[in-house]
């Protein structure tokens, strides 16, 4: 309580003058409570409808920047893995379900957005050599989704700030919803820049990788698929095509693969792969000419 | 009141739209895909799955216990502030429904490319006992 306490003065002093003088001009005291109250708000976690609204934001600026591959075909077989990696995670469910897509640029990358949208690039494709490791791929951005990594680089400031103009009551009804729209705006253009440039941290890395580790070993998939992925990526460099490599956005490949091999949890022996999922994977993926 | 008496209500799906599976596992087959405001029946609770009816299907179904358990958005110390905060949610959906609806029209290509991938990705949902199977996949918990 003493916390919650102290985060409402901290942001009442914090908001300074501005925040001040509207609040001085009318309604002091119950505003001051309302911009107190947005500040204890700013703590709940995000609604499932929110999160869906921002990870839609960021999913547009990817595809703004780099458009989905044209293969219908493709794109359904990598939504049907993920929705296999999806169901077999720790939150099956999302507020508009599971949504993947291939992006044509030839950079290796794979990024996720909150919410449960998932994107592959074609060069990461393209670098795979079955299916365990497009689910791995895959399972390590669903395992993003489920830790809601994305929503953790929104700061504390950022929410409250949108929650106080949400219950201001010095603006109009139709103005509060607008501006609270335009705040939210803001973090998913926030959170496109963070995936796009700063990447995840080595604790946030080292997460998803377990978490997709499992997630592989529940659906089925030999998670070794993960190790032979992050191997495979090591090579890939930096680029000049305006895509962020894979090193820059997933650090620490090499310490990464070192931590796995020692991890010895799966169900799923390593040569479970039959025929059948590699003629689909070559099917789709390697005869399409890409 | 007895258990059964209070399961058994029926009740407006408070959810967008959620999926009614023939067993309580992800990985059960998909009856169909129930949109919010669906009328349901609750009929029995198995470890975070119930078992609905739904009056215009003949058959009963799963559906995720989180579909129907009323979100607890936990506001620290606001326990009889529940009227504002709900309004504030309720007054964020609607407000971000917009700033989305805006932000595609902006943009209307990379909003229809995210409209079809929606689109192949629900398709792929309904996908997916077929293909664990045709590709030899063993869940665990299947049924």
């Amino acid at each position: 309580m003493n916390r919650h306490l102290f985060l409402v003065i901290t942001a009442l002093v914090g908001m300074g003058c501005s925040a001040g003088a509207v609040v001085q001009s009318a309604l002091p005291r119950k505003s001051v409570l309302r911009v107190g109250k947005a500040v204890l708000e700013s703590e709940r976690p995000f609604t499932p409808e929110e999160e869906d609204a921002i990870g839609r934001l960021v999913a547009l600026e990817l595809l703004s920047r780099f458009p989905p591959v044209a293969d219908d075909s493709l794109q359904l077989y990598v939504n049907t893995v993920l929705q296999v990696i999806a169901r077999a995670s720790d939150r099956p469910v999302t507020y508009a379900g599971y949504t993947g897509g291939v992006l044509d640029t030839p950079t290796p990358n794979a990024f996720s957005t909150p919410g449960g949208y998932v994107f592959l690039t074609r060069g990461l494709l393209n670098r795979l050599d079955d299916e365990e490791e497009l689910a791995a791929a895959l399972a390590h951005e669903v395992a993003h989704v489920v830790l809601r990594h994305g929503l953790a680089s929104i700061k504390r400031a950022q929410r409250a700030r949108a929650l106080g103009v949400l219950l201001s009551e010095t603006a109009r009804h139709q103005d509060r919803f607008a501006a609270y729209a335009d705040a939210f705006g803001e973090m998913a253009r926030a959170i496109t820049v963070h995936i796009l440039e700063k990447g995840w941290t080595r604790d946030q890395e080292w997460d998803a990788d377990s978490l997709a580790y499992v997630y592989l070993s529940r659906a089925g998939y030999d998670p070794g698929g993960l190790i032979r992925l992050l191997e495979r990526l090591q090579g890939t460099g930096e680029t000049h095509d305006g895509t962020p490599s894979f090193l820059r956005t997933h650090p620490d490949l090499r310490a990464r693969i070192q931590r796995l091999k020692g991890w010895n949890v799966s169900r799923v022996p390593a040569d479970s792969l039959t025929k059948a999922r590699e003629q689909r994977f070559n099917r789709y993926v390697h005869a399409s000419g890409r | 009141m007895n258990l059964w008496v209070w399961m058994l209500w029926m009740l407006p799906l408070p959810v967008e739209r959620v999926a009614l599976y023939d067993a309580p596992s992800y990985f059960a087959q998909v009856h169909t895909v129930l949109l919010k405001g669906t009328e349901i029946q609750l009929l029995e609770r198995r470890e975070g799955w119930v078992r609905v009816a739904v009056p215009t299907l003949p058959d009963t179904g799963w559906i995720p216990a989180q579909a129907v358990d009323r979100p607890r958005w936990k506001l620290p110390g606001a326990t009889s502030r529940e009227r504002d905060r709900e309004e504030a949610v309720a007054l964020a959906s609607k407000g971000l429904q917009e700033m989305v609806l805006k932000a595609e029209k902006r943009a209307p290509e990379p909003a229809r490319d995210l409209q079809h991938l929606k689109q192949l990705a629900r398709l792929a949902e309904m996908r997916v006992l077929p293909f664990l199977k045709a590709g030899q996949l063993q869940p665990e918990g299947r049924p």
